[in-house]
């Protein structure tokens, strides 16, 4: 899992491999970029949550532990998504009372996915 | 399947101390209705204070953060009744006869995450985005106990505004309709027989189903559980789905949404004419990619199976559930069958960004509901119905967004229904 969201890293953390990346959004889907690049496999959506790029400060995206052979379609995903991440006005300021609920959101969203049977065969 | 829908025309609402509907006017005991509401122990437990309040089209009113939009109606013929599976018991609706309140809706509001919900003004440039301005509002403002989590206050927040809606509707039981209309679908067989010359037509209602606060739920049933699936046209226009989705304002999908789909009506509209409308598919929008390309193979083998001819698709949402709606639309075409897909821009400020997140050469006949991040100034109003302490925070609004005045500089995805992806909107080209 790549993520920004602390609280991410401190719930998954021993569950799963956790790489925090210390920045913002944007920085997070660049990670994610470099490892797609590397060959490992998107397994959620780069954008996840229909919640805007500039609405929230957290993200977290999962990828195969393992590098698979190269394939166009997920550099093609993770690409869009940072394009489609830059349209928005990027001046958005987070309130610190707000900052747990985003970390709620971003988390929960990852969470329900992971515990689904389907969801965990894979490498 | 027959539906019979029965419209009472609702001429204005008025707080009062009986529920019923008179000469076109629906009367609401507040007292009554809210005590209904806290019948349900979740809710109860949830809400620390719900009241009442009234917006008319015209009116300088702002009502924000608007969670859900509900018609009420009420079933007095044929098998379920109001949203089964969630307030009545799980039975099949779609058939009989169903009485609508028309000219009016139930509207929730309270704060869920502190972000996300919309804005419906009532007057100004801010009406001429949205229908629901153009409606009498019944507006239920709810304001959450300490320490709820956010989910629980959004499943009390659905509830309450559902509970509303049904008990409301049964006001209209026994009120004879202003007009009644009939809406008819048949067996893949009959209908072949019937209109052999028509081509065969379906609807992929893509439903967000992405995980907390961003779901949807048919015959109470969450859809990112489910895989892709047939439903009968007359069943979404009686209740059979329901909204759960507290994201992005301008392109989600309210239960009003759902109970009068635009692609739905206008499908009807041409069946036995042009085409032959023969059902719809709902199919859902994962966040895990392995989900999206089960459900978009399942919804492709089903236009398959069906011999469809062509086929509409709509989705809700942006970002993620661009990836399905072109996956859908790739999978479908490759079948042999031609797709026209509805779908809403995030195009940037001046237009010229690339509008989805997702594209195939397939996917060649697009409409589009607007580009939401056009930005508009909302003029200040007389009177707020919740609470701008979220404005900033809704998406579109950024810091600094609400002025001094009342008046908000955002873009137009902070109103509810703006760019509404399927079709229920005024944007045009033209």
């Amino acid at each position: 899992m790549v993520t920004n969201n602390p609280l991410v890293k401190e719930r998954m953390g021993k569950t799963y491999p956790v790489i925090f990346v210390e920045g913002g959004y944007r920085d997070v889907l660049i990670k994610v970029r470099d490892m797609v690049h590397l060959g490992h496999r998107l397994f959620t959506h780069p954008l996840m949550g229909s919640i805007k790029p500039n609405q929230t400060p957290y993200r977290t995206v999962c990828l195969s532990k393992n590098v698979h052979e190269f394939s166009m379609e997920d550099p093609q995903i993770i690409s869009n998504s940072i394009v489609a991440c830059d349209k928005f006005v990027p001046a958005q300021y987070f309130p610190q009372s707000m900052l747990k609920d985003l970390q709620t959101a971003d988390i929960s969203l990852i969470w329900g996915t992971m515990a689904r049977e389907q969801n965990r065969n894979m490498n | 399947m027959k539906l019979q829908l029965g419209f009472i025309n609702i001429k204005d609402v008025c707080l009062s101390d009986k529920t019923m509907v008179e000469n076109g006017i629906l009367h609401v005991n507040s007292d009554e209705v809210i005590s209904h509401i806290m019948q349900d122990e979740d809710v109860k437990a949830c809400i620390k204070e719900a009241y009442f309040d009234i917006a008319r089209p015209g009116e300088k009113v702002r009502i924000t953060p608007v969670k859900d939009v509900i018609e009420p109606r009420v079933k007095v013929e044929g098998s379920g009744g109001q949203f089964p599976g969630v307030i009545s018991k799980v039975d099949a609706v779609g058939s009989g006869r169903t009485h609508v309140l028309k000219g009016m809706a139930v509207v929730t509001v309270g704060p869920i995450v502190g972000f996300q919900e919309g804005i419906i003004d009532m007057w100004g440039t801010g009406a001429e985005y949205t229908e629901f301005s153009k409606l009498i509002n019944l507006v239920l403002v709810c304001r959450p106990a300490e320490d709820i989590p956010p989910h629980e206050y959004e499943r009390a927040l659905r509830i309450a505004g559902l509970r509303t809606a049904a008990f409301l509707g049964e006001c209209g039981r026994e009120v004879q309709p202003d007009e009644v209309r009939e809406y008819e679908t048949f067996g893949i067989k009959q209908g072949m027989e019937k209109f052999p010359h028509l081509p065969r037509v379906g609807y992929v209602h893509m439903l967000q189903s992405q995980g907390l606060l961003h779901d949807t739920y048919v015959y109470g049933v969450d859809a990112k559980q489910t895989l892709s699936t047939i439903i009968m046209p007359t069943e979404t226009m009686d209740g059979a789905i329901i909204s759960g989705n507290c994201v992005s304002a301008c392109d989600k999908n309210t239960t009003y949404h759902h109970q009068n789909n635009p692609v739905v009506a206008e499908l009807f509209e041409e069946h036995g004419k042009s085409l032959n409308y023969v059902c719809n598919i709902i199919t859902n929008e994962n966040v895990y990619l392995a989900d999206k390309v089960r459900s978009s193979d399942w919804t492709a083998k089903l236009c398959r199976l069906l011999d469809l001819d062509g086929v509409i698709i709509s989705q809700e949402g942006f970002g993620n559930p661009d990836a399905d709606l072109i996956m859908n639309t790739r999978k479908i075409e490759q079948q042999g069958i031609k797709t026209v897909i509805i779908t809403d821009e995030y195009a940037g400020n001046d237009g010229r960004s690339q509008s989805l997140a997702d594209s195939d050469p397939l996917a060649d006949a697009v409409i589009t509901g607007g580009n939401a991040n056009q930005v508009i100034t909302l003029p200040p109003m007389e009177r707020v119905i919740g609470t701008l302490d979220y404005v900033d925070r809704i998406a579109g609004g950024h810091a600094g967004s609400l002025a001094e005045d009342g008046s908000i500089e955002a873009e137009i995805q902070v109103i509810t229904g703006a760019t509404n992806e399927m079709g229920f909107g005024y944007l045009s080209a033209r």
